[in-house]
């Protein structure tokens, strides 16, 4: 509990150091902002080809499916709000020796790597593209507001994110062994995109793929398909267990890049 | 003459040593490749129309795999150069020697895209034999001459388009965000995510009258049997006028910022 | 009590050769040289609570590979290491709770903000309550003069006024035990009397041991009874700093004042010249030759002056560099 307070006031402090900084380069905030409601009208173009065309698959109307990407976006959102520029800042760390001083902090290596570099600008677009698309889509669809629905879908967004994590973490940590890992980052970033769309408009042997050896899916497919009562148990026991052990091997593979690090730098 | 050269064959030399990085940046296309292929199968399986948006199922998926290729082949990142040289005083080294920095940066760029050509051109030949092999598309010596001649014009009028809005930095200090954001908006408007017909009428009036859908959209379409021969010379017609268009912008901002950045002392 | 325990520490590091370029990257995947490099060689040493401990040694010596391996951050090749009666690359949370470091070439503050900031985070990870960090901070702030300094963004300030709030910054938790790497460099002379004398007042008042490394003669002198002096990875000299130039207690200096010029072959007999102005001329010669060479000057020679004495600390510390 102690313990939890503690990471709980540092993300408050990090916050506060992200939102005082912004004040003093307030251009910086709003060409992020901008950009990125770029990216995401460059990434609506899909869901208007969906209700052009008014595409149907596998029984999900075009509300059904913006269902889906947007809850993609809110993941994005999330990510991109705690996540994203650690991760991209992580072999720099290395570099310009703030690594070694994090080392000798006495809190949680992985935490304050993973999440002292708050963002705001960047949630902001895509956290209201996919807040609009969901209650849309909920309200069309007469999607049931029971709490147990609700609570279940934030609990596999928790979920999502948390494999999303997991997911991303391991190509900057590559940086530890191989030189260059800019160009896997981009492959499996690339990846979560899929989630843009059901997995249903996708093979079967992607959706194996996608659901249980790089489980993408379980990103932002699962808290729709929940809502939507289209998982069977044993998908809702995989979509709990997966991010879990996906999780704890990112943590592995963590502690081993330190372990390399400490052995090999000088 | 000779020194334009020479920064050709410069621009080839250093490209060489990383093509493979490029062989991955058409890697990173492959994804929203994927996506987009199974989005137009779920499409026209649903709609049960032999031809939506104007396109074949076929002639739509050659659409997409090529049009994230020429895309990707078409990047340039000249803005950021020129703009680096702007802000770092770089340029004052090449403004006091006798010769065109704007001229010598497009045969810098042609001379690195020549590298990438023979990588592209590899890929294209393979999806059309598949292609060829698979279903049967309206391909003739002719068209495949013409497209070569609009792709090496797209090159260029791309090189243009961003060297025009690279002339922004002599009067912005943080271009960036708008190199960025140009960058989506360029993509979209020239049909690199998807074709342009998706857009309604207006917005397909509007695009018309701006240079953008000349590199991917009109290139691609050359390709895929959907505009005429006729209209193909028509297009490369309008093309070299738009290249000669923003060629004299680019020239005329130039010397507008140069008297700038000489009067603030570079 | 010891501090610091240090037995046989070794540290080999291995690296392999790159090339740039793309190819070479996908070489080196299949085939590597591997190199290595002996960055610490068998190093041991004690050092009791509460002293200031100087730890010296030209660049690459290995002073910064060692401070990493006694603060965690680096594992050792071989050797045993007890700081603080903990074993350091366990990164045991007790341990990290006790100790701080300081590294003159990275700083840890958060530049866009005001340092109170970086206090603040620095509270919160080694869990210091309010008040007691509050108190610290004004004792600290006020004896450094640089209370007014608190609440100014940090890329504002001079390299000077950066590091007194770093070392504040990195005080927040009372460590019983400071590295201090480079703290002074790039600083005026000023700034560095300044946070020399804030250590010495820190150390006496809270009995903080510190190790510091420093290219400073001044700083060393000013701070350290003992010194500790590496080069390329071996230990070469541990003891008191006025005893430096005991090992070199065979060589006395010579300062002649001439009356007349003199050809230097004649003067080189007896010992090296390190120094000659002119008239003035200064040599290093070895004791035995000492009588003879006094008896040379005084007879043959017209000189003014002549004064004889020990190698200073300095010089000393510049000797074992070699």
């Amino acid at each position: 509990m102690k313990e939890l307070t503690k990471h709980l006031r540092l993300m408050g402090l990090f916050t506060k150091r992200y939102i005082m900084s912004q004040m003093e380069y307030r251009t910086s905030f709003f060409t992020i902002l901008i950009v990125e409601s770029l990216i995401l009208l460059s990434k609506l173009l899909y869901t208007a080809v969906v209700y052009n065309t008014d595409m149907v698959v596998d029984g999900l109307k075009p509300e059904a499916i913006t269902l889906f990407t947007g809850t993609f976006f809110i993941i994005s959102a999330v990510y991109g709000s705690i996540f994203m520029f650690n991760f991209t800042n992580l072999q720099n760390s290395v570099y310009d020796g703030s690594l070694d001083i994090a080392i000798t902090k006495p809190i949680s290596l992985q935490f304050y790597l993973t999440v002292s570099t708050i963002d705001l600008a960047v949630p902001i677009p895509n956290f209201i593209a996919g807040a609009v698309m969901v209650t849309n889509a909920w309200k069309t669809l007469e999607l049931s507001m029971e709490p147990v629905v609700i609570i279940g879908y934030v609990f596999y967004i928790i979920l999502g994110v948390l494999m999303l994590y997991s997911i991303l973490l391991l190509p900057p940590l590559l940086s530890f062994w191989f030189v260059k890992s800019e160009g896997i980052s981009h492959i499996v970033s690339g990846l979560s995109n899929f989630n843009m769309m059901p997995m249903a408009i996708y093979p079967k042997a992607l959706k194996i793929f996608g659901t249980f050896i790089i489980p993408i899916f379980i990103v932002s497919n699962f808290p729709p398909l929940f809502v939507l009562g289209r998982l069977n148990v044993g998908m809702k026991l995989w979509g709990i267990l997966a991010p879990i052990v996906f999780f704890l091997g990112a943590r592995i593979v963590f502690k081993k890049a330190i372990q390399k690090y400490s052995s090999i730098a000088n | 003459m000779k020194k334009y050269f020479c920064s050709f064959r410069m621009g080839m030399k250093s490209e060489y040593e990383y093509r493979l990085n490029f062989i991955f940046v058409l890697f990173s296309a492959f994804f929203p490749m994927i996506i987009q292929t199974f989005l137009w199968i779920a499409i026209f399986e649903n709609s049960k129309k032999p031809i939506v948006y104007g396109y074949t199922l076929n002639q739509m998926i050659l659409y997409t795999i090529l049009s994230q290729m020429i895309a990707k082949f078409l990047k340039t990142g000249v803005e950021t150069e020129i703009s680096t040289d702007v802000k770092t005083g770089g340029l004052s080294k090449y403004i006091i020697k006798p010769f065109n920095y704007l001229l010598y940066k497009l045969f810098g760029f042609v001379g690195k895209k020549a590298i990438h050509m023979e990588i592209i051109l590899a890929f294209i030949l393979i999806v059309l034999v598949v292609f060829n092999w698979k279903v049967q598309i309206t391909m003739s010596i002719g068209r495949g001459v013409v497209f070569l001649v609009a792709v090496f014009l797209a090159l260029i009028l791309n090189f243009y388009i961003f060297c025009c809005l690279s002339m922004l930095s002599f009067w912005v200090t943080d271009a960036w965000g708008i190199f960025f954001g140009a960058r989506f908006l360029i993509d979209m408007m020239s049909g690199a995510i998807f074709p342009i017909d998706i857009f309604g009428e207006t917005i397909i009036k509007v695009f018309q009258a701006l240079p953008f859908q000349y590199m991917v959209y009109f290139t691609v379409n050359i390709i895929t049997g959907k505009i005429s021969l006729h209209m193909a010379l028509q297009g490369i017609g309008i093309q070299v006028i738009w290249i000669l268009v923003l060629g004299l912008l680019t020239r005329y901002l130039w010397k507008r910022g140069l008297l700038q950045y000489v009067a603030v002392g570079g | 009590m010891n501090a610091i325990s240090v037995k046989n520490l070794n540290k080999v590091f291995t690296y392999y050769e790159k090339k740039e370029g793309f190819q070479h990257s996908l070489k080196n995947l299949l085939v590597r040289k591997q190199k290595t490099k002996e960055a610490v060689k068998d190093i041991s040493f004690d050092i009791d609570s509460g002293d200031i401990v100087g730890f010296l040694g030209p660049n690459g010596a290995g002073k910064t590979t060692t401070l990493k391996m006694l603060s965690g951050i680096l594992y050792p090749t071989s050797g045993e290491v007890q700081v603080l009666g903990y074993c350091p690359w366990k990164r045991q949370k007790q341990f990290k709770m006790k100790y701080s470091m300081v590294l003159g070439q990275k700083s840890q503050l958060w530049p866009d903000l005001p340092a109170t900031e970086t206090f603040r985070l620095n509270q919160y990870i080694y869990e210091v309550d309010e008040k007691k960090c509050k108190m610290l901070v004004d004792e600290l702030t006020e004896y450094l003069d640089v209370k007014h300094l608190l609440h100014v963004q940090v890329r504002r300030l001079s390299l000077g006024e950066r590091m007194k709030l770093e070392l504040i910054a990195s005080l927040i938790h009372s460590p019983q035990l400071i590295f201090l790497d480079e703290p002074s460099i790039g600083l005026d002379l000023v700034s560095q009397q300044k946070i020399r004398s804030f250590i010495r007042y820190w150390n006496e008042q809270y009995k903080t041991t510190v190790m510091i490394t420093s290219h400073y003669m001044k700083d060393i002198e000013d701070l350290c009874e003992r010194v500790i002096v590496i080069n390329s990875g071996k230990k070469l000299y541990d003891g008191s700093l006025c005893d430096v130039n005991y090992m070199f207690k065979n060589i006395k200096i010579v300062n002649l004042e001439l009356s007349d010029e003199i050809d230097d072959m004649k003067l080189a007999e007896f010992g090296t010249i390190t120094k000659k102005e002119g008239l003035n001329c200064t040599m290093e010669v070895h004791k035995e030759d000492l009588h003879e060479f006094i008896g040379y000057v005084t007879e043959k020679l017209n000189i003014k002056d002549i004064n004889i004495s020990d190698i200073p600390v300095e010089k000393g510390i510049e000797l074992l560099y070699r």
